[in-house]
């Protein structure tokens, strides 16, 4: 059984007529994408009372737009499913579509003049990049040509961000090194990672370095991960959260490092043991002890008069320039006091 | 679709990369949304979109679109940029001014872009990526 729905058909006809509607009837639906939206737009770090321009990718029906719309943003919006761009014109402007809608595939680029957005969002759309639907298109192809038209029109410094549904972890390598590769800079964003229903990934994008920008979002640099449960987030929480770091994501890297450092233990106690039963041996052998007891402090490699001597022979025979061998040769040291 | 979409839109076809802006722009039905529905007014995302503006390519569409019967400055000045009765007539025409019906061509390659039911379709063929 296939749940993931970019396997099952092409955007353009999976997003039908039928599909379309659900985006509109379903509360739930549209409840889940205005957060998403809303947590979206707090990555973009616009401060309070600026209004942008922003580039919705993936639109659909207009709920992220709404959400933009009503935080004074304009924006406007593509999409490759014609049923739901006609959603998203039936509800207009009077159901908070007030942007402008262009159907269009983000896998073929896009032609807007350079620097005209501010920002850009994306909403459960960008994994539909990773699978070819005709013979003619190459996943690879169409991601490189999506993040560099996309790099071409955003300002410099503009940030973006995108939530998606990726399929694993090859998916996100694919993703990223794609939008690394058209020259963004930014990364993996994992929203409640504990948690299976809640977990949203979002990759935060962004193009290039302002200074205006950076002073604008100070507070907000590279955003952090929500963690928890995230079944208790509500809309009003959503609105003036400053995420609190959750200890859960800690702990775990706790308990993994304890877990390595325990394992280095029990290698060095082996070793100890080893080196135990070592010197009885030799003990009750009752050989010379010197030679192993200054073997031991020198871990093993003793260079005395007779190694010298080989070492120098063997050089010689080599061709190099090697001084002469004498009654000093490798002649033993004065030990040290302590 | 609005006129600020039409200022920041290009042609997109493969090989299309000259004299590919402004698209000529054709309507054949516009509407005006009341100004409490479109995208609310304010001087801030006016004076955002003015940077964003190419003034030349607005005015040479609005010159094709006579009965439109708006003229507009050659240039923007500064101060013209803080006038408040300046920024609620620009609000007027590039945000609240849909354009329901008509067509873009590409004065370069001539390749068509329609608008439809206030939708702009810049779908491109397989063959034309």
């Amino acid at each position: 059984m296939n749940h993931r729905p970019e396997q099952v058909a092409p955007a353009d006809v999976f997003y039908g007529v039928d599909e379309a509607k659900k985006y509109t009837q379903n509360t739930r639906m549209i409840q889940i994408q205005r957060t998403i939206t809303k947590r979206a737009l707090q990555m973009l770090a616009i401060p309070k009372g600026q209004h942008r321009m922003i580039l919705d990718i993936g639109c659909g029906s207009g709920i992220s737009g709404s959400v933009l719309s009503q935080k004074g943003h304009m924006w406007v919006g593509m999409d490759i499913s014609h049923a739901m761009l006609d959603v998203a014109a039936e509800r207009g402007p009077e159901g908070g579509v007030e942007g402008d809608l262009i159907h269009s595939d983000m896998g073929h680029g896009f032609g807007y003049r350079a620097g005209t957005f501010d920002g850009a969002v994306s909403i459960s759309a960008l994994q539909w990049l990773c699978s070819a639907e005709k013979k003619a298109q190459n996943p690879y192809k169409r991601l490189n040509k999506f993040f560099s038209s996309l790099y071409a029109c955003l300002i410099k410094g503009a940030r973006c961000s995108f939530q998606f549904y990726p399929s694993g972890p090859e998916q996100v390598e694919m993703i990223t090194s794609s939008a690394m590769k058209a020259g963004f800079t930014g990364g993996l964003i994992v929203d409640y990672p504990n948690s299976k229903k809640a977990k949203k990934y979002y990759l935060f994008l962004m193009a290039g370095y302002s200074e205006e920008i950076m002073q604008e979002a100070k507070t907000v640099i590279m955003p952090e991960a929500k963690t928890g449960s995230g079944d208790s987030e509500d809309e009003s929480s959503e609105d003036d959260s400053d995420d609190e770091m959750d200890s859960d994501e800690e702990k775990e890297e706790d308990s993994e490092e304890s877990e390595q450092e325990e394992r280095i233990d029990v290698k060095g106690k082996q070793r100890k043991d080893f080196k135990k039963a070592f010197q009885k041996k030799v003990a009750s052998l009752a050989l010379p002890t010197k030679g192993i007891q200054k073997r031991e402090k020198f871990g093993g490699k003793v260079k005395d008069r007779k190694w010298i001597l080989r070492k120098k022979d063997r050089q010689r025979r080599q061709g190099k320039l090697v001084r002469p061998d004498t009654k000093y040769s490798g002649r033993k040291r004065p030990g040290s006091f302590f | 679709m609005k006129l600020i979409t039409h200022n920041i839109l290009m042609c997109n076809k493969k090989g299309c990369t000259k004299n590919n802006f402004p698209l000529r722009l054709v309507v054949k039905q516009y509407a005006d949304y009341e100004a409490d529905n479109a995208q609310e007014y304010s001087a801030n995302l006016m004076t955002r979109l003015l940077e964003k503006l190419d003034w030349n390519a607005l005015k040479i569409t609005v010159a094709t679109l006579p009965d439109w019967g708006i003229a507009l400055p050659d240039a923007v000045t500064p101060e013209l940029a803080k006038d408040e009765a300046f920024l609620q007539s620009l609000h007027m025409l590039l945000v609240r001014r849909q354009i329901i019906d008509g067509e873009m061509v590409c004065p370069n390659c001539e390749r068509s872009y329609e608008i439809k039911n206030g939708i702009a379709n810049m779908l491109l063929q397989e063959d034309e990526v």
